[in-house]
């Protein structure tokens, strides 16, 4: 039985190949460039494979300019503090985690800065029909969660931009990547922050972006590259502009041991939109999803009435060994927006491994707790 | 193209290490003969590498390589 639950936080298990493609680098070691002996430039391969399988599930053809970071937070930090702004105003969707949230709090009392919410619906979806109605030209960047890491929302980006035009897009796809379909060049949108170690099933510490026009966007790590060393600006040209610094390479491995070796789904949709409404079928529980089933992920969230979210978390694993996330999610602008702020909710996010019997037996522990603390 | 002397070395410098993987795919991919090998630092005080490869094949290297729009120098050796 597979009891882990909080695949949004990290996703587990990994494939057994993640372990074994780092286990391959730690024994053969080698660096990215710098260098022209065999060690390095298949170290150097391992790494551009990997950049072309990312923008495979990117969905795009500019290869070079997918970009390796740490995680989605160091990549959309450089995105939203490099970039140049010339209005100062900013629209971010309403279900933004504090990767987005915090450099705009920080570059609003730092740089005046001003940041507002993009017109919604109560579970967090943005509305079309107000976007259209809103006048966008003085605004110079529009942020969106693809996937929102409390009630699993799956924002209409094709559609989002379709309206925005040409004002820049930043698309966060932490939860999504991996999980949920993204066409980058399809739908245009014009950067997108990554992480490597939840839908994609990598190892931490590995992630990036992706951004259709360099230019819009100052680097913020500056160091070597191993290319026009003679002088001391970074190079204009993509990788090379944002990836300064040696590169988790052992995690790039980890990774790339990841994409090749992707998990097919082992539930069925049938069960897991079984699980969401016999959960919403118990008294005294808000649940946190979309409003259509055709916007929600694998990720949804629930706030008990009269109990205590770290209780029935802390309950859930003492009494069944079920591991979740219990709070805000570091997502403090999204329990808002769901009016669960500040109390929080109790997070659950599959993962491919997961099966049938797994989600049943969920149900069947959520309904225990539940049961157990009514009676008190 | 008659430059290229078929008795000749050839060495293919790059701006970046993603050209030079994306470029030697390439070459290995046409069959050609080619090594990865430092850059010469009378072409360049870089520490990267490069990709020679042999007078028969450059032409034709040249020429798959700007149809992919790869920036690159060619040096004699």
């Amino acid at each position: 039985m597979n009891l882990y639950f909080d695949n949004a936080s990290t996703s587990f298990p990994k494939p057994q190949e993640v372990g074994e493609f780092i286990n391959t680098y730690l024994n053969q070691g080698g660096t990215y460039g710098r260098a022209a002996y065999p060690r390095v430039f298949e170290a150097s391969k391992m790494v551009e494979e990997t950049r072309f399988m990312l923008s495979k599930y990117i969905g795009t053809s500019l290869v070079d300019n997918v970009i390796f970071t740490f995680n989605s937070t160091s990549a959309l930090n450089t995105l939203i503090q490099g970039f140049s702004y010339k209005y100062k105003k900013i629209l971010i969707s309403p279900l933004e985690h504090n990767a987005v949230g915090r450099p705009l709090e920080f570059m609003k009392v730092s740089q005046g800065v001003n940041y507002q919410t993009l017109p919604h619906d109560d579970d967090g979806l943005i509305n079309l029909d107000k976007l259209k109605s809103l006048k966008l030209n003085d605004i110079d960047l529009i942020i969106v969660n693809h996937v929102s890491n409390v009630n699993g929302l799956i924002q209409p980006l094709k559609d989002i931009k379709r309206i925005i035009g040409e004002i820049p897009f930043i698309v966060d796809a932490s939860q999504s990547l991996g999980k949920v379909p993204v066409l980058a060049d399809e739908w245009g949108i014009d950067m997108l922050a990554f992480t490597g170690h939840k839908g994609l099933n990598g190892p931490t510490g590995i992630g990036g972006f992706f951004i259709r026009n360099p230019k819009l966007v100052e680097p913020m790590i500056y160091g070597g590259t191993g290319s026009n060393s003679e002088k001391l600006v970074l190079p204009k040209f993509c990788p090379d502009r944002f990836e300064a610094g040696t590169q988790n390479i052992m995690g790039i491995y980890g990774l790339l041991g990841a994409l090749k070796n992707q998990p097919k789904i082992k539930y069925t949709i049938d069960a897991y939109y079984l699980l969401l409404q016999r959960i919403k079928e118990l008294s005294d529980i808000k649940m946190l999803i979309s409003n259509s089933l055709e916007n929600q992920s694998d990720v949804f969230s629930i706030q008990p009435n009269n109990v205590e979210v770290s209780l029935f978390t802390k309950l859930l694993y003492d009494i069944h060994k079920i591991e979740v996330r219990g709070g805000l999610q570091c997502s403090p602008l999204t329990h808002i927006t769901l009016d669960t702020f500040p109390k929080g909710a109790i997070r659950f996010s599959l993962s491919n491994f997961h099966t049938d019997s797994d989600l049943n037996h969920l149900l069947s522990c959520i309904i225990d707790i539940h049961e157990r603390l009514q009676s008190k | 193209m008659s430059d290229y002397s078929p008795n000749s070395r050839f060495i293919i410098v790059f701006i970046s290490i993603h050209d030079v993987i994306k470029s030697e795919r390439l070459i290995k991919e046409k069959g050609f003969d080619y090594q990865i090998v430092p850059v010469p630092s009378n072409i360049s005080s870089e520490c990267g590498m490069c990709i020679e490869v042999d007078g028969k094949s450059i032409a034709e290297t040249k020429i798959e390589l700007e149809n992919i729009n790869i920036f690159h120098n060619i040096y004699p050796i």
